[in-house]
């Protein structure tokens, strides 16, 4: 229930700031993001990721504060824009949508342990 | 390089000639085919119902009778500072003038149309001038104060009207216009050496006709080498009381860029520092010899990194060095280390030029965006 009401927060919290999406003219995928993993039971719809690049590798961390699901694997296919995320027994497959814009989005689908899977759509902050 | 897209780059330097636009004249103004189709030209006359004289660009709005119908048009100029340089001003037509214009009718099908002439009565108006000032016939040596250092900046002048208006390493020939846009898009991986994901986010903007830049969408700041590569130039303020360059911008809605000559470290300043980079970095300098070597950390990701759209990410380090080889020559010379978004250092050159006896030029972006 607590879990729940920090997410829902956040959510609230990072919405407010999504018509104000911050400018960011690097890589692509650093940020915030939050959207939809929907159909997650365990951990709920709602999700966060921070992610970062050094260069060399996309790395972060989903639902930081709560699950805090460190990023152990991403990459992204810069021919398509195509996204690979692996983290705590979780993977995230999607496209970049928007790519131009500050709040562009990922759209794609997640799988989870036992078989969970379902549609994603995280957009930038 | 898809065929329609040549195509259209070659419709639009054939219009542009047309046009008149062949002569050099300044620009600070976001690329015209990002908002243009070059492939969509028109003509209209009617009667002007009202001048907006304000920057980035100037519009004169038309109303156009077809038939039993009447349509407003606003018909899109140079910036009024380029227009007043040529000679003209917000009465050189008037509400009530009959008009004739030619021109590029917008991507988004509204009825807006780019133009740089039009007609009253037959006669051409907001034509426009070829502002670069002519080169000295001779050189004269670079001016030096009391203490024998070149000078690089006076109240009487500015540098402006550069060699380049795009980063592009050098000994790399790739043809593109005053805007950075590449002729050619298959040349964008022989620009500089990007990472994979570099060159494919470059060739997007590139691909989107240069249409998301944000020093224009947004008015943010010519960061980065950028400020160099502006035909509205820049002025160099020296105070050496204080033991720093300040750079005036003529661009970028006037802010202003600081270059510390005092030997203070690269961190704990509250213009700027790790934790709080910056659209012109920190900038630390030194003179060797008559080059001022300016070595800057610490930008933020907010900006591109020159006209046509090389992204950088915040590991990006400039060594700049400036050197008045003359009185009218300003030669820069930039390293650019970017981990982040290159797979090497690299160096890109250009000069400046000199413009006596005039202040540098006021640009307000946010006056009218486009």
């Amino acid at each position: 229930m607590k879990s729940t009401i920090i997410k829902t927060g956040l959510l609230a919290a990072a919405l407010s700031l999504s018509l104000t999406a911050i400018a960011q003219e690097g890589h692509p995928m650093k940020g915030s993001w939050i959207g939809e993993w929907k159909g997650n039971q365990k951990l709920g719809d709602f999700v966060l990721l921070v992610l970062d690049w050094d260069g060399s590798k996309i790395s972060g961390v989903i639902n930081p504060g709560t699950d805090n699901l460190n990023i152990t694997e991403a990459t992204l296919n810069p021919d398509d824009w195509s996204l690979h995320i692996e983290a705590g027994g979780y993977e995230m497959d999607g496209k970049i949508e928007k790519l131009e814009l500050p709040a562009r989005s990922v759209v794609g689908t997640w799988k989870g342990p036992e078989g969970a899977s379902g549609a994603l759509e995280i957009v930038r902050q | 390089m898809q065929k329609s897209k040549l195509k259209s780059m070659i419709r639009l330097v054939v219009l542009a000639t047309a046009l008149g636009v062949g002569i050099e004249h300044v620009s600070a103004q976001p690329a015209i085919i990002a908002k243009f189709d070059p492939a969509s030209e028109m003509s209209l006359s009617g009667i002007v119902t009202y001048v907006d004289w304000k920057n980035p660009r100037a519009h004169v709005f038309v109303n156009v009778t077809d038939g039993s119908t009447l349509t407003n048009w606003a018909v899109e100029l140079e910036s009024p500072l380029i227009l007043k340089g040529s000679g003209w001003n917000e009465a050189s037509v008037k509400p009530g003038d009959r008009v004739d214009v030619k021109g590029l009718r917008a991507r988004n099908g509204s009825r807006q149309l780019w133009s740089e002439t039009m007609t009253v009565a037959g006669k051409p108006v907001f034509t426009l001038k070829d502002l670069k000032p002519a080169t000295p016939a001779r050189s004269e040596p670079a001016p030096r104060g009391s203490d024998g250092k070149v000078i690089l900046g006076s109240a009487e002048g500015y540098w402006g009207f550069p060699s380049e208006h795009a980063l592009v390493e050098d000994g790399v020939n790739v043809p593109m216009d005053r805007y950075g846009q590449l002729t050619e898009l298959g040349d964008a991986a022989k620009v500089a050496p990007m990472q994979p994901w570099a060159l494919a986010l470059y060739a997007h903007r590139q691909e989107r006709s240069l249409q998301d830049d944000p020093m224009f969408i947004n008015c943010k700041p010519p960061g980065g080498p950028r400020q160099y590569q502006s035909d509205l130039g820049i002025k160099f303020v020296e105070d050496k009381v204080n033991e720093r360059i300040f750079i005036l911008m003529g661009s970028g809605n006037r802010n202003y860029r600081i270059i510390y000559m005092d030997g203070r470290e690269k961190v704990g300043s509250v213009t700027g520092d790790d934790d709080n980079p910056l659209y012109y970095g920190r900038a630390l300098g030194k003179w060797e010899g008559d080059t001022l070597v300016v070595n800057t950390k610490g930008f933020n990701e907010d900006f591109w990194l020159t006209n046509g759209g090389l992204p950088h990410t915040n590991k990006l380090e400039l060594t700049e060095r400036f050197t008045r080889s003359d009185m009218n020559t300003l030669q820069y010379q930039v390293t650019l280390t970017d981990a982040g978004a290159y797979t090497r250092p690299w160096n890109a050159s250009w000069t400046m030029q000199w413009v006596a006896g005039q202040e540098v030029p006021t640009f307000f972006c946010q006056d009218n965006r486009p």
